[in-house]
């Protein structure tokens, strides 16, 4: 079970950079671009979801590689 | 009440009346005792002193916030939210249910589903936590679409017989105040052989200026259902009152044996706002406009002479707690022990 968890911690660090990145470029962005009632999504995905989701999920993943989260 | 009315004044009524339980609350807590635990820490001078600091810059503790939040309240949170807040904008805003009836149906859903707080509560002191809380969330994941389409194509007029005698349509016109414009106003309502009552009215602003770019025109749709069906809905609504029972009625004491005692509720709170207060809180606004989007993208298609792009725009808005809640059900299982942590301290 140790081994994965630690494992699986790679992959919640691939899964923050990268829903970071989705949300970011791919949901955020566009809606800045388009601007006028899409600013408050937008805000939301770039304030508040983007960095939740993708810093919170890299460093608990980083946790989970690091085995800080296995059954001693 | 009337709808100006309560624009006017009427929505203050329930925050007024919110001082009486604000008052019971401040009795209830002023005679509660503090819990031996604490009682004992802060006896022994064991209490943070910061315990902000303790919690978020204290690697040890840093973790389990994480853990709480992506393997416990994000998935609650998410559960809570889609099961009583987007079941009520799905009903209003998508199937078009009148206001009353829709709120109507989630009042009698919320009630026959509030005694299983208590019970799944209750039964998760026997069991454990952990268990309970995962199966809701794993239900949700599991039954949302078949319980969302059900209830769409419950409201869904395509299945039902118009009786064509009953088609109306009424037009009038009248000045805008302070303008030379006029606006338009289309009534159309029909009647369906199952009771079903069908209203449309379209608002359109005639400029005075034909210049200008004429604005768009307004829609307002509202669909009466009639009793059988509302009882359906209400039973859908009742499973995902179930569900959020299940993620929600153990998550206090979850939360609470989590943590050691002297950060316990700096620790417990911000996992449990975030997850209840963002990812669900979002739910309902980000659903819809998964929802509009899709609905967007499927007339742009259709005006371009392509097929639909997704298949069934209306349950697109489901995407992301299904996304959500499974990640927090993978970290949930496999991250969280389901014996508590610090209760033997």
């Amino acid at each position: 079970m140790n081994a994965l968890k630690r494992i699986l911690g790679i992959v919640w660090i691939i899964l923050g950079i990268g829903a970071g990145v989705y949300l970011f470029y791919f949901q955020a962005l566009p809606l800045w671009e388009k601007g006028g009632n899409d600013l408050v999504p937008a805000i939301i995905y770039t304030f508040v979801l983007t960095p939740l989701i993708s810093i919170g999920m890299t460093i608990f993943g980083y946790y989970a590689l690091t085995g800080e989260f296995d059954l001693k | 009440m009337s709808p100006e009315a309560f624009d006017e004044y009427g929505w203050r009524i329930p925050f007024l009346l919110s001082i009486i339980m604000v008052g019971v609350s401040f009795l209830i807590r002023r005679n509660m005792s503090e819990s031996p635990l604490f009682e004992k820490a802060k006896a022994e001078g064991k209490t943070a002193t910061n315990p902000l600091k303790e919690s978020f810059g204290n690697k040890l503790n840093l973790k389990y916030v994480l853990l709480a939040l992506f393997g416990a309240t994000m998935g609650q949170g998410l559960i809570w939210y889609t099961g009583q807040f987007y079941a009520q904008t799905f009903l209003i805003k998508i199937c078009n249910i009148d206001d009353t009836q829709a709120n109507t149906i989630m009042v009698i859903g919320l009630l026959m589903g509030t005694p299983l707080f208590i019970f799944f509560g209750g039964l998760s002191d026997k069991i454990g936590r952990k268990g309970i809380m995962m199966a809701g969330m794993i239900l949700g994941v599991i039954c949302y679409r078949p319980i969302f389409e059900k209830m769409y194509q419950t409201v869904n007029l395509n299945n039902k017989e118009i009786i064509a005698s009953s088609v109306k349509t009424v037009t009038s016109s009248s000045i805008i105040q302070g303008t030379s414009d006029s606006l338009l106003t289309k009534t159309t309502t029909s009647e369906y052989s199952d009771g079903t009552k069908y209203k449309k009215v379209s608002k359109i602003t005639l400029l005075a200026d034909r210049s200008k770019d004429a604005p768009k025109v307004e829609d307002k749709i509202t669909i009466s259902i009639n009793s059988s069906d509302k009882w359906i809905l209400v039973l859908m609504v009742f499973f995902l009152i179930s569900f959020v029972t299940m993620a929600y009625g153990p998550i206090a004491a979850f939360l609470v044996e989590m943590f050691p005692t002297k950060i316990r509720y700096t620790s417990m709170s911000l996992p449990y706002h975030i997850g209840n207060g963002v990812f669900g809180g979002l739910m309902p606004a980000i659903a819809t406009y998964l929802v509009t989007t899709a609905n967007a993208a499927n007339q742009i298609a259709e005006e371009a002479g392509n097929s639909a792009v997704y298949a069934k725009p209306y349950l697109e808005g489901l995407n992301y707690p299904i996304a959500l809640i499974s990640v927090c059900i993978v970290i949930g299982l496999i991250y969280i022990k389901g014996s508590n942590r610090h209760m033997a301290e």
